[in-house]
């Protein structure tokens, strides 16, 4: 019996790597494809674009992938964005020496988001979907009063230098920054206690807690976390546009969900991890920019991404048949 | 004779968030007649069934939905679908072109529950990433078929649905279509299958339930009362937006569940619904009878969905 369970998670654990590997091996198809189809895709200051334009999706989709892996969901992460911009743009307005205070004023609007999440979801035992909801239109409400419609302020020039397109030769600082990053949550997640419980505990919470994990504190920190990396990725976009407006976040509840569930995360938790969705970012910006390349209009780029995200979670995030 | 005590001793349990909700419901509309004196007439509260008319729809599928323990965030984008192809398929010349056009809103609607239905069935994926995809893909179909807000729509088609029946019209359809969705839900068999699909699939599908099919129809049941939310969009704002269903899906969630819909299936009623959407709808109005700015509303709603949601977080708890 314990042999038979033993080999099972094996074979999980195979699939599990198996799925993560899958994302990697279709965006290396998908970017093959791109370069047949126009030539040069895969230049390097092309390449290095591309990883520019994912680094804030990438930073963003951090939070959520925690957020899913206990079992969660963060929906709160695009009005969060939204409203680090606008704060951070505030209080930057165009000046070096503001940088760190705005950074500063960034996370702590990050940390209180998540810690009035983690508040309804533990203890008042609100799903998370609707909590994170609930918090993110009040977030909405809140930043459209204080700006009344129209932010102000805008991005230091050494913020705007590096998200800008390249910063050591290359690659952009933005996106050093975002692969330091993932590297440190890769290892938070597959090396740490820390990253072990949250699997746990996205199998079976109620598990979890009689086997002595204190989910409590870690869903505390799971909901802080998510948020303060979207704070983080809105706080970075200002470098990117120069100034803040007021739709900047809006897509981000939709692509950082497509972009963990594209990388193999489970949606149910506790499965996957950010190696897969670091690919998923990436992905999605690739899907997006090639279809922009060849010249296909909006509403055939939508309708080609639903397909293609589709496509691709039904190749390896389907369920367990019933009579199984 | 043991039965029916049971029945009288459960009838609080079985239906105390939906009395509650509608307790809170009539405060609220004593509240706001206190700020303004015209909100108890006539004109007002049909204005108000009128403005009400396409979330409660929506909101209606939604429940629906919910109760299989699934969730469809397509439903807004396939009330704006419905609404663009509507007006674009209406020929205003003729008395009878507005006929087609509904024909082939609705058969949009079965077209696009029926794809969400069975992509989540067969293709045994989680609904919230299904309907996230096809939202993508009801929102580019839409565009395509009128990339600019417009057109024009059949006058008389408008007058019947808007003015109809003393202006009675959309009361009655509402009033008819909350019927039906409750027998549906709480007195058919179909009813107690979408229940236990939503208490647990497994065993659901162990006594023999065609747990495909239920959830099949579940979700073109949504779609099909979506595309009645766009085809009314059409009359009542005479063109077409490819984005006017944008935050219907939201707000049929916020709606069920404030109306006592649990969001891991099974528990639910469409009639708390109808309260849920008739809270949602008239703090938006009371914020405009007010003169507050717009951008208030987000602050309600958000604060309406996590106070109702702690409320009855609060009761589970004692």
């Amino acid at each position: 019996m314990f042999r038979m369970r033993k080999a099972g998670t094996k074979a999980s654990n195979f699939k599990l790597a198996q799925s993560q590997m899958m994302v990697y091996l279709i965006l290396i198809f998908v970017l093959l494809i791109a370069q047949l189809a126009s030539p040069g895709y895969l230049a390097l200051n092309h390449v290095a674009g591309i990883l520019r334009l994912s680094s804030f999706l990438g930073i963003a989709a951090i939070g959520q992938t925690f957020a899913i892996l206990i079992g969660g969901i963060d929906l709160s992460i695009a009005n969060v964005i939204t409203f680090a911009n606008v704060i951070a743009a505030q209080v930057m307005s165009g000046s070096d020496s503001n940088m760190l205070a705005a950074l500063l004023w960034v996370l702590l609007m990050g940390a209180a988001v998540g810690v009035i999440n983690a508040l309804g979801i533990r203890f008042l035992k609100i799903p998370p979907f609707i909590m994170t909801l609930g918090v993110g239109t009040i977030i909405r409400g809140i930043f459209l009063i204080y700006t009344n419609g129209a932010p102000k302020g805008n991005a230091a020039p050494l913020l705007r230098a590096i998200c800008g397109q390249s910063m050591m030769g290359i690659v952009s600082g933005i996106v050093i920054i975002w692969l330091i990053l993932s590297i440190a949550v890769v290892i938070i997640q597959k090396i740490t206690p820390y990253g072990r419980q949250i699997y746990a505990i996205g199998i079976n919470e109620q598990a979890s807690r009689y086997s002595g994990i204190p989910t409590g504190r870690i869903i505390f920190s799971v909901y802080i976390l998510s948020a303060v990396f979207a704070a983080l990725a809105g706080y970075f976009l200002v470098g990117y546009t120069g100034t803040s407006f007021l739709d900047v976040g809006s897509d981000y509840n939709t692509t950082t969900i497509a972009a963990v569930v594209i990388g193999g995360t489970a949606i149910t938790g506790g499965k996957g991890g950010y190696i897969g969705t670091f690919a998923g970012a990436i992905m999605m910006t690739v899907l997006n920019d090639f279809l922009t390349i060849v010249n296909i209009p909006t509403a055939g780029r939508q309708i080609a991404q639903g397909f293609i995200i589709l496509a691709l979670v039904l190749v390896y995030s389907r369920g367990k048949k019933h009579n199984q | 004779m043991i039965k029916k005590n049971d029945n009288k001793m459960h009838f609080w349990q079985r239906n105390s968030h939906t009395v509650l909700i509608f307790a809170f419901l009539a405060v609220l509309m004593i509240i706001v007649s206190l700020f303004s004196d015209s909100f108890f007439t006539e004109r007002n509260l049909k204005n108000l069934v009128l403005s009400a008319f396409p979330l409660l729809m929506v909101a209606l599928g939604q429940t629906l939905v919910l109760l299989t323990g699934g969730i469809d965030l397509s439903l807004g984008a396939i009330v704006s679908l419905t609404n663009v192809s509507c007006v674009t398929l209406m020929n205003t010349e003729s008395s009878v072109g507005w006929i087609p056009a509904l024909a082939a809103a609705v058969l949009i609607g079965v077209l696009c529950g029926g794809l969400n239905g069975l992509i989540i069935s067969k293709g045994r994926l989680a609904p919230i990433i299904v309907t996230l995809a096809t939202t993508t893909i009801f929102e580019g179909i839409a565009l395509f078929v009128m990339s600019s807000p417009g057109g024009r729509v059949h006058s008389g088609f408008r007058q019947f649905f808007i003015r109809g029946i003393n202006g009675y019209f959309p009361l009655i359809v509402s009033i008819v279509v909350v019927l039906l969705v409750r027998m549906i839900s709480n007195q058919s068999a179909y009813g107690r299958h979408l229940r236990s699909l939503g208490g647990n699939e497994t065993a659901a599908y162990s006594t023999g339930i065609k747990v495909d099919r239920v959830k099949l129809i579940a979700y073109i049941l949504a779609a099909v009362l979506a595309a009645l939310a766009g085809i009314y969009l059409t009359a009542r704002m005479n063109s077409g937006d490819a984005t006017v269903g944008k935050n219907y899906s939201m707000n049929a969630i916020t709606s069920s569940v404030v109306g006592g819909t649990a969001m891991t299936g099974a528990i639910g009623d469409p009639l708390g619904t109808v309260a849920g959407v008739f809270i949602v709808t008239i703090i938006n109005n009371m914020l405009n009878l007010l003169g507050a700015s717009s951008f208030y509303q987000f602050i309600y709603q958000g604060g309406i969905l996590i106070a109702a949601l702690s409320l009855s977080a609060l009761r589970r708890q004692k």
